[in-house]
């Protein structure tokens, strides 16, 4: 049995598509049903569905062998796992936006408002420059237009969001795309398992 | 034993890992309760995790609740009397003092470990290491080593870059199994190719340990990748001759610092726990950084935090 935490929404839909037609379906997720857990004791395969950025967290404590999350998840968090595939899907970046007038002034510290505090952090850290990070959890957009913050830290998928609010893309900081995890212990007492998992995902 | 049925698995766990490690010519370390903060703050990077919990004496010194007992032992290596002749071989049961990422706390955590100081060949390694294993069949029968070679390792990133930081980064990568990252790195940092795929093959899911061994020997670049590669063949061979193969699993994914060890190095797994439950290696490094040089030494260490549960959940155990 091998136990999967799925990230809810798009990109985990995708992935299970994937893994069923590789021969790791679970009949009832095809249906509209509020359930959060399907196994299949036939296919030896039980599917988590988790808030996005709470899969790693359920990979690293074991709760789950396996999991698909965001490269941004993983680099603001640094959980303990192994990163076994870049999955080249759930494509996206991690961008400076602000308001298209918007012009730094070097002389006081940069104001940034993000959900993304270590990758802010570092980046800032990597071209010297002094910031002050305004920690939010949703509708991070709102915060240069309200001028609670000079710019934001956050991830761009189309840049749709960004337009109709008048922001606009400074630097792109990284790319992100969807990764394949696996607990470290659970790597070693199901090694052929997990492998053969990724091997499907990779094609 | 009756008479002492009040006692917890943990509470046996250790009596019995205790029993083992005297049998084995081990004796029991105590260290002082308490050491100076200087003392950790020299050797930062050898201990897990950034902070230490410290509090100033009545003499206003500045004093720390210990991190990691393996530097304490070492500063005191040499200074007992039964380290006149041959090796001297410690074990202790002692509560650490470390930052628990999980909950931003400092937390108390129970280990128990052995350290083999003073010349270490491939039989004193193979003792240590089936050691650990015994240890952890103690503690749950389904568990695995992962084994890895540090030396070997380090002496590869040597070839492939000078900066630190990219070998930093490297290392990093290495420890999550993370080839598709290292590729980007490859083409970003313009680095060797022939040397690169080396470690790319190494890291790939797939290759039996006997493959592995005859892989980093073919493979090995100079005289010390050549040693450390027939060092771990001959670790693994005596470990088969012991009817251990089944438990051991190489895997150079496990890396540690480089400049605390240098040798063969071990992680312990047990099945359904999620984290490591032991770690341990071979660590001359350290031992020429607090000028021991002419000492080598080798050890490894059970964290209680990780199996207490376990263990409580389990039928009472035989002492």
């Amino acid at each position: 049995m091998i136990n999967v935490a799925l990230p809810k929404g798009r990109l985990g839909n995708r992935v299970f598509d994937i893994l069923s037609n590789a021969g790791y379906d679970v009949k009832e997720m095809h249906s509209d049903t509020r359930q959060l857990i399907f196994t299949s004791e036939e296919n030896g395969i039980s599917y988590f569905l988790v808030k996005p950025s709470d899969v790693s967290i359920y990979v690293e404590h074991g709760a789950a062998d396996v999991g698909i999350v965001g490269k941004d998840i993983l680099l603001e968090y640094s959980p303990d796992v192994y990163e076994l595939l870049d999955l080249g899907i759930g494509k996206c970046k991690m961008c400076v936006a602000s308001l298209a007038s918007f012009k730094d002034n070097p002389d006081v510290p940069l104001r940034v408002a993000t959900k993304f505090v270590n990758i802010t952090k570092n980046y800032y850290e990597s071209i010297n420059r002094e910031i002050e990070i305004i920690k939010l959890n949703g509708s991070i957009e709102l915060a240069p237009i309200l001028n609670l913050s000079d710019v934001i830290v956050d991830i761009v998928e189309t840049g749709t969001t960004l337009k109709e609010n008048n922001l606009k893309v400074f630097t792109e900081i990284l790319p992100i795309s969807a990764r394949f995890i696996a607990n470290k212990s659970s790597y070693n007492f199901k090694t052929d398992e997990i492998n053969k998992m990724a091997d499907c995902l990779r094609r | 034993m009756e008479k002492y049925n009040f006692l917890s698995n943990e509470e046996i766990t250790v009596l019995n890992l205790r029993s083992i490690y005297e049998k084995n010519g081990y004796h029991k370390f105590t260290p002082n309760q308490f050491e100076s903060y200087d003392f950790y703050a020299k050797n930062k990077d050898f201990l897990v995790g950034n902070r230490i919990l410290t509090f100033t004496d009545l003499n206003g010194k500045l004093m720390a609740l210990k991190p990691d007992i393996t530097l304490s032992i070492i500063k005191n290596a040499g200074k007992n009397s039964s380290a006149l002749s041959g090796n001297e071989r410690l074990y202790y049961t002692e509560n650490v003092y470390r930052e628990s990422k999980d909950i931003n706390e400092f937390k108390e955590i129970f280990q128990v470990g052995i350290e083999n100081i003073g010349k270490i060949d491939i039989d004193e390694t193979f003792d240590t290491v089936k050691l650990a294993l015994q240890s952890l069949f103690e503690i749950d029968k389904n568990s695995k080593l992962e084994i890895s070679h540090n030396a070997y390792v380090d002496s590869l990133l040597n070839f492939i870059s000078e900066d630190s930081n990219v070998k930093e980064e490297i290392l990093n990568l290495i420890s999550h199994k993370n080839i598709h990252d290292f590729k980007k790195l490859i083409i970003e940092k313009n680095l060797p190719e022939k040397y690169c795929d080396i470690l790319i093959s190494l890291l790939s899911p797939g290759k039996t340990n006997e493959e592995i061994l005859s892989f980093i020997k073919e493979n090995a670049l100079n005289n010390e990748m050549t040693d450390s590669a027939d060092e771990l063949s001959k670790l693994y061979s005596k470990a088969k001759e012991n009817g251990l193969r089944d438990y051991i699993v190489i895997d150079f994914s496990l890396v540690k610092d480089p400049s605390y060890y240098n040798g063969i190095i071990f992680d312990g797994y047990i099945n359904n726990v999620p984290r490591n439950v032991l770690s341990g290696g071979r660590y001359d490094a350290l031992l020429k950084k607090m000028e021991k040089k002419h000492k080598q030494a080798i050890g490894f260490a059970i964290y209680f935090d990780i199996i207490e549960r376990l263990l409580a959940s389990e039928p009472r155990r035989e002492a």
